[in-house]
């Protein structure tokens, strides 16, 4: 809460802790927009702060804080959009962007700020673990789901609970591939969520690359890469498979059909890598469906799972 | 001697200063200053020299005064 | 007694005139090494990605009184909640001034490349720095000129005047 606060200024700080009041855990988003109030979104309303106005200065105030006085350290988050802050939390970014040559140069004039609220769901994954258990092993699983659902968070927490060791689950060196920062949300390679004990992380890193690196220099029993989906990310995923490593990863999708018709995503299904397909499903605000299948397509798990 | 040694020192001194003083200025280009700076000192010399005058003359004035009554 | 007042007035003046003397060299001196900072900063923003407070601090180990001190404080202000980065900045310059030999101009400059320390990517900084660098080049031309001038004067000047003035008091 309090690396939230310290982002905003001073009379926003107030207003926004007083319209919060106790209901930090329900607040989702806070919204700043140049020239408008403030929005609150909560997991079931939305609220406007209407007393006080987002002006220029305030933008200056928040981007300073958000870089700690040196824009010239975050170029790249700049160009990507977002950047993260202490305690996992990730500011998304917009505004004027300069193009060079039809790519992104940089964002130049930032005018409107997504605080989204981070929050790790333990246990969230705990019951679901044997489902992919595999002696001492786990097997390769896929999480399939549309865009947010909570494969993340559902991800992070099986990272977790397969590093850590004090659960009963095989315990496992556990290499983390965290192309967006969203799954350990790292800041200076730091993991701002807790993603195990035995959790390596290469924050930043482009799939292909760090799926590589990772298997040659840290040795992992297990890979977890949120996001697949590109020709170049499955590739490197094969590799890592021919190398004995189990990768548990998530893919956008509402199904397993819709997936195999993508060419790219093909090489997975036709050389049979993925013993458990992990299908989840949003259900209502506070629940998603989560379906488990094995490779031949039998489903031998269907649950509601309450998302607090 | 009516004049003492000591003024002359005095006068000597503060002419020798003012020269100097004037050197230094012309040499850092500051000829304006330089020239008023030797007006200063020019006129404290005969400031002092008219007042150990005025004195020569009250004792001269004195010594006839005397002589005449 | 004479003596003793004689003496103590024409150590004064002398004193006086070395000190102005050497207010000229050492302004020269801190220009000097105002803009061996920049550099530094830009260095350290280019290769080490390191925050402000960092580099602050970093550099106010590397450099030499009383550059350093202004560099030290601004890092420790930032152990506490900054508002207005500018009115530290400021403020700080400020301060420097009293204590150094640099004048408004330089301070001018070193104020309004405050306006956009940390404000812009590593691209844009660097065109600030190299300007702001490029204006206290001038004035560590024109300081040196100065020094060049009236250095020895000012030393000269104070035992002259002092000689002179208890010439007249004599």
């Amino acid at each position: 809460m309090m690396e939230i606060l310290r982002l905003l200024p001073e009379n926003m700080k107030q207003a926004v802790m007083q319209k919060i009041a106790t209901r930090w855990s329900q607040l989702e988003e806070i919204r700043l927009r140049l020239n408008r109030p403030i929005e609150l979104n909560f997991h079931k309303q939305i609220e406007w702060i209407n007393e006080i106005i987002f002006t220029e200065k305030d933008s200056i105030y928040v981007l300073n804080q958000l870089s700690e006085h040196s824009l010239y350290r975050l170029e790249d988050e700049l160009r990507e959009g977002y950047i993260t802050v202490t305690g996992g939390h990730r500011v998304g970014l917009a505004g004027e962007v300069t193009t060079v040559n039809g790519k992104i140069k940089q964002l130049q004039h930032i005018t409107f700020f997504n605080i989204r609220i981070a929050r790790e769901i333990k246990q969230i994954a705990a019951p679901f673990i044997p489902y992919i258990e595999n002696d001492n092993r786990y097997f390769n699983s896929l999480i399939i789901g549309p865009p947010q659902t909570g494969k993340t968070t559902f991800i992070r927490d099986i990272a977790r609970l397969i590093g850590d060791r004090e659960n009963n689950f095989t315990p496992q060196k556990v290499g983390i591939i965290d192309e967006r920062s969203e799954i350990a949300a790292s800041i200076n390679g730091v993991p701002q969520h807790n993603v195990g004990l035995r959790t390596d992380v290469m924050d930043a890193c482009p799939k292909v690359a760090g799926l590589m690196m990772m298997i040659r220099s840290m040795s992992p029993d297990v890979l977890v890469v949120d996001e697949i989906g590109k020709e170049d990310d499955v590739n490197a995923l094969m590799e890592a498979v021919f190398a004995g490593v189990t990768i548990i990863c998530t893919a956008h999708g509402s199904s397993v059909e819709e997936l195999k018709r993508r060419p790219s995503m093909r090489p997975l299904f036709e050389n049979h890598v993925f013993d458990r397909m992990l299908i989840l499903q949003k259900d209502t605000h506070d629940y998603f469906k989560i379906d488990i299948f094995t490779r031949d397509g039998k489903k031998i798990t269907s649950n509601l799972v309450k998302k607090q | 001697m009516l004049i003492d040694a000591t003024i002359l020192f005095q006068i000597a001194g503060i002419g020798i200063i003012t020269a100097l003083i004037h050197t230094v200025l012309k040499q850092v280009g500051k000829e304006d200053i330089a020239q008023f700076v030797s007006l200063v000192g020019f006129i404290i010399v005969l400031i002092i020299v008219i007042h150990h005058l005025a004195d020569l003359f009250q004792q001269i004035k004195s010594v006839f005064l005397l002589k005449g009554l | 007694m004479k003596w003793l007042g004689a003496f103590l007035l024409i150590s004064t003046t002398t004193y006086i005139g070395f000190d102005m003397s050497n207010r000229l060299s050492d302004r020269t001196k801190q220009i000097r090494q105002f803009i061996l900072s920049l550099q530094m900063l830009e260095a350290e923003m280019e290769y080490s990605q390191l925050t402000l407070q960092q580099i602050f601090r970093t550099i106010g180990k590397k450099t030499s009184s009383p550059i350093n001190n202004f560099y030290s404080r601004l890092a420790e202000h930032f152990d506490f909640v900054v508002t207005d980065f500018l009115d530290v900045w400021d403020q700080e310059l400020d301060r420097l001034t009293t204590v150094s030999a640099l004048k408004n101009n330089e301070l001018e400059i070193m104020k309004q490349f405050g306006r956009n320390l940390g404000q812009h990517t590593f691209i844009q900084q660097q065109k600030h720095i190299t300007l702001a660098i490029h204006h206290l080049q001038q004035q560590l031309d024109e300081a040196n000129d100065q020094r060049v001038k009236y250095e020895k004067m000012m030393k000269s000047l104070g035992v002259l005047i002092g000689i002179f003035i208890v010439l007249i008091l004599f």
